[in-house]
This record gives structure tokens, C-alpha cells and sequence, in this order.
């Protein structure tokens, strides 16, 4: 009997071009052991299908003393520059819209139990990520997400990111219409394009209902569409408000208009000239300055959209530009009951309490949005297989995770928000207070990333835990969030009150601090950043916060907000009420500074390493040719299998993708079709004899021409088909060195 | 062979744990496990969860509140697979002990010798069938036996098709733990 795999068990049940991307995947990872792919390609082919590096992975730990090595068994092999292959790390689940379906919600708790350390844990991107998993376990994980429609490609990298929405469109008041339909489309749209695979950076965008509300936050994306409506010849036509080039990061920078109405149909269109121009233009060689943010400053926004424009014209018609809008439905959740009403009271204190903070009316009467608050974003598998329970009783499957780390379901009648609120609290997620200061959301920080300078979630949890105690009204309202560094993935930059990990020397030892920045503005799609205030222990920041709150809730005037109370008071005066807790003892009397929330080791950022959010620049080609290789390498393994004919026809597509990868770069819009790829590769790089070998002259063309002319309709034997494959393999290697010698390899 | 096993001990009482992430974060530094140690996470602000594990390579070792109740379960995930339930119980047992043997901790931790779970992690190799049970049935007692006597305990399968393959195993009147360990053998 043959052994039991994940491969055959899911066979039929996952998108064939997604379980090849897999299979192609788990070759990458054999040939990594055998050390015949690159370092640099594979950590950029890993990060493109969410397998991210965690801390420590450079196998070294500092232990509160010193630093220890952390003695993997694999020894030398790596699975990116200094990331040793059997540390830990996290695997990126990609949720467009943070939509869950109760099925891949199981799921994900089947993978948490059986390949992490059985917590799941929502992002401030809407995706779920599982820390400490293996590298060799991801092919299989990923191909128990695509078996349930999820596929984790390009959740890391320089590439397109989760796309993101305000999880309440769809069932919002305010919003213009519901925006799901053009977001779905356009991940599946981008998702493995050829002009997003050049990028410098990432590339993350959103997409919101409405301008003023906070949850799309489209103001810091990199590309945000907000619905707007248009009334042409008493047609209504429905459209985006565009914008490009925001970001937070050490330089936060707000997005600025490229389009006041942009048409739905051309929406994409105008998204694929962006990818292009920032692919094209955008920096490659300083990782900092690489976001399309800096590209859009340099050039000013009139120059960018002029680029954007030229390319749109240029661009080859697609269709999937507009497909998708002949079903807009696709999106569309049916509730599962009934609308009714809530039954009249009294209700429990916790009922009331709960409803108060996370329950708010939907546009379609007699229902509801119930938020779950995840502490942290944290939830176990048994948590999670609950959720799913509750869905499938109350609301069928139109759950979301949030950017806040927390869970929606929405379409909850009205009727039923007792008896859910019931079972969440059996299963310790009752709690209200979501969307309150309490409700505090964190980046991994220290816990996890590699880049993470103080502990955001220790402290993040110390605030929870003070803050539980009821607040007055308006600090109530107020938002909280703690980045781990300047890279700012905890959003600070739009909370009232944010945080960002710093360390500071004092008297020759390291003591964690967390700058902070006050007054941002979450309202207006994270409308304005905060202002900086200064470093403060990490120990004196919960004093910080309570003196500030204590202030506000004194002080304010009216309805005043807490940044129009900051603007109002002033930067220095507000300094001034926290200055004296900058001050650090020194470590003899009080050595509590000079450790971190939640980690009692003394604090170091030895153990900081080289981040991965920027991924590794490889351009388009780099990845064609390496993707040829593994057809050559599959082909192989094939013939050995005796199965000729297959074998030939990974032979020829291995030389038609290196073809298409030299192509591409001459001609941009260049196609899928063989007979384009053949004709466009010949035209630019045989005929101009950059496709040349100074002894054989055209002749590893020739193979390629052949093989076109013969493919599909021949039997092959087993000596026909070997002599394919080695052809492949020479046309392959002329491909790479055709592509040196002309001087676009990148270093 | 038993595929991706974890087993939980069970404490006596239910007492608050996050006092032991100083405590895991010194057996990483003094390599007090005879195992690549990693890190310490607290996630004491789930409920019902994992509080405070300690990750290692092979293994990790979570103070555990899962359904409610505490112990410290231990979860195999890679390496040499133990051959036989009782070198992984073991492992977990001398872990136990180590624990209990924290007598710094502001709540001490004592671990029951009469209940444990034990889980398997691996969907594809054993579901939460009867069929696994029966495969897994004879090995399971043998070592159980070795461990309370013949007729000394009881087993029984427990969860869904959902969740991991789980047995419970009841045994009143047993030994001590450290009476216990020295019966299994870890040759
Ligand atoms: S903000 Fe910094 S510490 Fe936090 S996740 Fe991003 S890179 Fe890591």
C-alpha cells in the first residue's frame, strides 16, 4: 500500500494551478537541501508563499546573560542569508477582507494544533499568522488551505500583499456600496501578475466604503480605493476615489489623491499602471527608501499620474478588467435567519455591558455586527472550532477578522445576540470592550519578529490588564496601539495614544523605552499621524498613559477629541506632564527598567536580526529562469518515472518559461500564448543575436523552435523524451548566460 | 510508533503560571532539558489555552489551561519519534518533576499521577476514528500497563472527528509520579 500523503488525500480538491505552485514549491525546498538553489532566490521564493523568518533565526539567542548559539540539527543549511533552515518561523495565512468561512476556520486550527504552538493570531492586515512552524512542514500546510480555497501566496515579499476593507462593508450605514466584490476580484487579479513581481518592496493596498469612518484606513496604504458615485445622464455609475503612496515607518506619509473618480471599469486598468511605474522606477537598492511612497514624493504626484497614464495606454487589453462585474453577487452573504428584534430586558449586566462596546446595528434592520474581542489577537484551536460552530448556527459563513485583531460576525438577528453572547462568554471570548482604550492592539514585536527593538505586545497586555477597570466616557474611547519598531505594523501613527519600541543606553546597559506619539487620528480612513513626544521607559508607559487619560478626561473641552485636546494644549505642555518619568534609575537600584514587559531577561538588542518585510530584490526574470529550471528538474524526475510524454511537455514548457522570462523583458505586455512567447523571444533575442553562443551560434534556440513545432503532437519514447529534457536543460543555461552577458542579471 | 504525540499531566491544583516564564527562560539558559530549547511565549491572556510554553525544537512543553484545566502538556513535533508511548511519558514526567522540584515559585505546581491525555497531532496519519483507536489501542496498553498495572486503569476515546485523536486515561490509586517514572523505561 503507498504511503499516505496530504498530496494524494487532497488530490481533486485543490486548484490545479495552485497545487502545482506547490508541488513547484516542495521541489524548491528539496533542492535548497541539496543546496542547488540560491540562498537569496529561495528566501524571496519562500517569503512569496508566506513562509516568513522569526527571531533568533540566525540561530542565535541572547540568554538575559549572554548570547547562545542555538544548535539546529541541520547544521549549515539556510533558508535565506544568516536563517538557519530549522529555526521556527511563521507562516502568513492571506484572508482578502479578513473573510473566514467556518470550513477554513477549522482548518486553520487543524494546522495551529498539528504544525504550530496551537495559538492562531489575527494581524493588523486582516491575515492569520502561525509562529513557530518548520519550513518543512509548509508544503503540506498550504495545501491544506488551498484544499478550502486559501492560498498564502504573496502574503510576504515584494509583492502585493492581503487586500484589505473596512470589515463592515456590505452591512454599513454610511458606506457608498459595498466594495467586496471589487476587492476579491483584484487580489485574484494580481495574485501572481507579471507586472507585480519586480517590485523593490511590498505593495499593500485597501479598500474602503466610505472617506470618513476609520475602518479602511486606506490613508497609509500604498494603494487605497474608497466608493464614490457619480450621476452621469441621471445614471448613477459607481466608481473609486484613488490614492497612492501612503505609508507609516520612520517616514509616515499620507496618500494623495491620483484619481478623484476613477470608473469601476477602470479600476484595474489604472492599478496595473501603478504596479508598473512603481516596478519600473520605484528604488531597489536602499530597502528604506524602496516603499512607493518615496517614489511618488520624488516624482510629485502630477509626474506619477502622468507615468501612471502613459503606461494605462500602453497596457494590452484584459479581461478580467471587467469580467468580474457581471457578478458582483459573488461576494454576497445571505444571512441565515430571519431578521427579528431583541428580546425586551432586563439582561444581564455582562449582556448589556458586552452589547454596549460590540454590538453595532447593521443597515438591514433587525441585524447586527457582534465583535469578539481577541485579547492580543490571540485565540486557541478549540476557540476557534467554536467560532465556527456559533457561525454556522447564527450566521453562516460571513465572519471577518478586523485590523484591531479582532473577530466579526455580522448578519447576527437581532433575536439571537443574548444566545450568542452566551456561548462566546463559555468560551472565554465574552469579554466586551472592543474598539475601547482597552482594547489595545499590538505588532509581535519582540515575542516574534526579528526586527522588534522593545516588547509591544508585553506591553500591550500589561495596558489590557490595567486598563480593564472601567474607564470614564471619553478616555473610554480612546485607542491604543504599540509597534514593536519605527517599522510601525502596530499602526501607531492613528491611535490617540501610540508606541513605538526604542532602546535607549543608560549607564553602559540597554534599557527598553517606547516612544511616544500622541493625537493621531483613526477617523478619515487614519485621516493624520500623531506627533512624537519623546522616549519613556518601557516600565513608565502604563504611568504615562494614566497621567495623560487623567488629563484629557480633566481637562478636555466639550466633545473635544484627544487630538484637537493635544493641538489645543500643546506639545510642550503635554511633554511636560510626562517628563519626569523619562528619568531611569540606575540598575543597582531599581534593575525592573532594564528588562521588558513580559520577558524578565535583561534586555539586549543583540538579538535584533535582518528583517524580511523587505524581502530580496529578484527581478522577473531571475524568477522565470529558476522556475525553468524546476520544470527541467520535475521533468527529470519523470522520465525516471517512465512517463515519457509528460516528461517532453515539462521539457518544452521549461524552455517556453525561460523564453517568456528574456521576453517579458523586452516586451512588458507580452502574453501566456506559446506562439507569442516563441515568436516575441525570437524577434528580440535570437534575431538580435543576444540569444547567441559564440561557438553553437542559434543552435539552443533551434531546440526550443523545435520542440514548439512538435509539441503536443508526438509520442515520445523514453530516448526521444531524454533527449528533450536535455535540450531543455542546455536552452536553459543559455537562457541564464544569454541574460549575464547582456547585464541584466542583478547582483 | 506513535506520530506527533503530545500528553498532558494533569496539576493538583489550578493555580496562576505566568511565574513561570522566568522559570523557563532559566532552564533555556542553564540547559536544564538535555534538548534544543528555543524560547519562552506567554500567552497567559487566552483563555482556556496555552499559558506559558516553552519552545524547543523537538519538543515544546506548555503550562496548559486547555478545557479548563491546567496541566503541562507536552507536544512532540519533530526528531526521532518515540518509539513507544513511555519514552515520551518519560520526558513529560521528568519535566513534571522539574517543575515541582521549582520550590522558588511563588505558586508551586504538583503534578496527579491518576489522569493524563493523550493526543495525536497528525489528521493524516491518525484521525479521531475508531479505526486509530484500535491500531493505537494494543500499544497504548501495553505501556500503560507497564506503568499502572494490569487492570489498573481506565482509557477512553474522547472528542470529535474534529479535533486531534485524544484518549483520557483515568488510573485511581496510582503511584506518584516519581514512583511512576522510574517504571518506565527509556532504554
Ligand atoms: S513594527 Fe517592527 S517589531 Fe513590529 S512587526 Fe513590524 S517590523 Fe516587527
Amino acid at each position: 500500500m503507498s504511503e499516505s500523503t496530504w498530496k494524494r488525500v487532497l488530490e481533486g480538491k485543490i486548484r490545479e494551478d495552485w497545487g502545482r505552485e506547490i508541488d513547484v514549491f516542495e521541489t524548491q525546498i528539496e533542492l535548497r537541501k541539496k543546496s542547488k538553489v540560491e540562498e537569496k532566490l529561495f528566501a524571496e521564493a519562500r517569503l512569496r508563499r508566506g513562509v516568513y523568518g522569526q527571531r533568533y533565526d540566525n540561530g542565535q539567542r541572547h540568554d538575559g546573560e549572554k548570547t547562545q548559539t542555538l544548535t539546529f540539527p541541520t547544521g549549515d543549511l539556510t533558508k535565506g542569508p544568516s536563517t538557519a533552515w530549522d529555526a521556527p518561523g511563521m507562516m502568513r495565512i492571506k484572508l482578502p477582507m479578513g473573510r473566514v468561512s467556518s470550513q477554513q476556520l477549522e482548518v486553520m486550527c487543524e494546522l495551529a494544533e498539528e504544525y504550530s504552538d496551537q495559538i492562531l493570531h489575527v494581524t493588523t492586515r486582516q491575515d492569520i499568522q502561525l509562529h513557530f512552524v518548520h519550513i518543512e512542514d509548509t508544503p503540506n500546510l498550504m495545501r491544506r488551505l488551498a484544499a478550502v480555497g486559501i492560498t498564502t501566496r504573496e502574503a510576504c515579499g515584494n509583492s502585493v500583499r492581503n487586500i484589505t476593507a473596512c470589515p463592515l462593508v456590505g452591512v454599513c450605514n454610511d458606506e457608498s456600496f459595498d466594495v467586496s466584490p471589487y476587492a476579491n476580484a483584484m487580489m485574484f487579479f494580481l495574485l501572481g501578475h507579471d507586472d507585480v513581481q519586480s517590485f523593490g518592496r511590498k505593495f499593500k493596498i485597501a479598500f474602503s466604503g466610505c472617506k470618513t469612518n476609520p475602518c479602511g484606513l486606506v490613508n497609509f496604504h500604498d494603494l487605497g480605493c474608497i466608493a464614490a458615485t457619480r450621476t452621469v445622464n441621471g445614471e448613477v455609475k459607481r466608481g473609486f476615489e484613488v490614492y497612492v503612496g501612503g505609508g507609516l515607518g520612520s517616514v509616515p506619509q499620507n496618500a494623495q489623491l491620483l484619481e478623484e473618480f476613477c470608473p469601476e471599469e477602470e479600476l484595474f486598468p489604472l492599478t496595473q499602471a501603478v504596479c508598473r511605474v512603481f516596478a519600473r522606477l520605484g528604488e531597489k537598492d536602499n530597502r528604506s527608501r524602496a516603499r512607493i511612497k518615496f517614489l511618488v514624493k520624488k516624482l510629485g504626484i502630477e509626474e506619477f499620474k502622468r507615468l501612471t497614464l502613459e503606461e494605462r495606454a500602453k497596457l494590452r487589453p484584459d479581461e478580467r478588467w471587467t469580467n468580474f462585474l457581471d457578478n458582483l453577487a459573488i461576494t454576497e452573504e445571505k444571512p441565515l435567519k430571519p431578521p427579528s428584534k431583541l428580546p425586551a430586558g432586563p439582561h444581564s449586566a455582562e449582556f448589556e455591558a458586552w452589547r454596549r462596546t460590540n454590538v453595532q446595528p447593521q443597515r438591514q434592520e433587525g441585524y447586527s455586527v457582534a465583535t469578539v474581542t481577541m485579547p492580543l489577537g490571540d485565540f486557541t484551536p478549540d476557540q476557534g472550532r467554536a467560532i465556527a460552530d456559533i457561525a454556522r448556527r447564527y450566521t453562516g459563513d460571513s465572519m471577518r477578522a478586523t485590523v484591531d485583531q479582532n473577530w466579526i460576525f455580522r448578519w447576527v438577528s437581532d433575536g439571537d445576540l443574548v444566545k450568542l453572547h452566551a456561548e462566546l462568554a463559555a468560551i472565554g471570548l465574552g469579554e466586551p470592550g472592543s474598539d475601547r482604550i482597552g482594547d489595545v492592539t499590538s505588532c509581535p514585536g519582540t515575542d516574534t519578529c526579528k526586527l522588534g527593538i522593545s516588547s509591544s505586545r508585553g506591553l500591550a497586555g500589561e495596558l489590557r490588564k490595567r486598563l480593564a477597570v472601567e474607564q470614564p466616557a471619553a478616555v473610554d474611547k480612546l485607542h491604543i496601539k504599540c509597534s514593536g519598531c519605527f517599522n510601525s505594523c502596530g499602526q501607531h501613527h492613528v491611535a490617540d495614544l501610540g508606541f513605538l519600541g526604542v532602546s535607549r543606553a543608560v549607564n553602559n546597559r540597554r534599557v527598553p523605552h517606547f516612544q511616544l506619539v500622541v493625537g493621531g487620528q483613526l477617523q478619515n480612513n487614519g485621516g493624520s499621524y500623531g506627533l512624537a513626544l519623546g522616549a519613556i521607559p518601557s516600565k513608565r508607559v502604563p504611568d504615562a498613559v494614566s497621567r495623560l487619560t487623567k488629563a484629557y478626561n480633566e481637562r478636555r473641552q466639550g466633545e473635544e477629541t484627544f487630538k484637537a485636546f493635544v493641538e489645543r494644549v500643546g506639545k510642550k505642555e503635554i511633554k511636560a506632564l510626562i517628563e519626569d518619568l523619562s528619568h531611569v534609575p540606575p540598575y543597582e537600584q531599581d534593575p525592573s527598567y532594564y528588562s521588558d514587559w513580559g520577558d524578565p531577561r535583561e534586555y539586549t538588542i543583540g538579538d535584533i536580526g535582518v528583517g524580511e518585510c523587505a524581502g530580496e530584490v529578484v527581478s522577473f526574470v531571475q524568477f522565470g529562469l529558476q522556475k525553468s529550471e524546476l520544470e527541467v528538474f520535475e521533468a527529470q524526475v519523470l522520465l525516471d518515472e517512465g512517463k515519457n510524454d509528460d516528461a517532453a511537455t515539462r521539457a518544452y514548457r521549461a524552455m517556453l518559461e525561460a523564453a517568456r522570462a528574456l521576453a517579458k523583458e523586452k516586451n512588458a505586455n507580452l502574453g501566456e500564448e506559446p506562439e507569442e512567447i516563441v515568436r516575441e523571444f525570437k524577434q528580440h533575442w535570437v534575431e538580435t543575436k543576444l540569444f547567441w553562443d559564440p561557438f553553437a551560434g542559434a543552435k539552443f534556440a533551434q531546440y526550443l523552435f523545435k520542440a514548439h513545432e512538435e509539441a503536443g503532437g508526438k509520442t515520445h519514447s523514453k530516448e526521444s523524451a531524454h533527449q528533450l529534457v536535455e535540450e531543455a536543460q542546455l536552452f536553459v543555461d543559455a537562457a541564464h548566460q544569454a541574460h549575464t552577458r547582456i547585464g541584466t542579471a542583478l547582483p | 510508533m506513535i506520530e506527533k504525540i503530545q500528553l498532558k499531566l494533569f496539576t493538583k491544583d489550578d493555580v496562576p503560571v505566568e511565574g513561570y516564564v522566568p522559570v523557563f527562560h532559566r532552564w533555556i539558559r542553564e540547559r536544564v532539558l538535555d534538548e534544543l530549547l528555543i524560547d519562552v511565549v506567554d500567552y497567559s491572556h487566552v483563555a482556556d489555552g496555552p499559558h506559558v510554553v516553552l519552545i524547543g525544537h523537538e519538543v515544546d512543553y506548555a503550562l496548559d489551561r486547555g478545557r479548563g484545566k491546567l496541566g503541562l502538556l507536552f507536544v512532540h513535533k519533530r526528531g526521532p519519534r518515540p518509539e513507544r508511548l513511555s519514552h515520551a511519558l518519560a520526558r513529560a514526567v521528568k519535566a513534571a518533576l522539574l517543575l515541582e522540584a521549582e520550590k522558588g515559585a511563588e505558586h508551586p505546581l504538583q503534578f496527579r499521577s491518576d489522569a493524563l491525555l493523550i493526543r495525536v497531532a497528525d489528521r493524516l496519519n491518525a484521525p479521531n476514528t475508531d479505526a486509530t483507536y484500535e491500531r493505537l489501542l494494543p500499544g497504548l496498553k501495553r505501556d500503560l500497563e507497564a506503568l499502572f498495572g494490569a487492570g489498573k486503569f481506565e482509557i477512553k476515546r474522547v472528542g470529535t472527528t474534529r479535533e486531534p485523536f485524544t484518549v483520557e486515561v483515568k488510573a485511581e490509586g496510582a503511584a506518584p509520579l516519581a514512583e511512576l517514572v522510574k517504571r518506565l523505561s527509556v532504554s
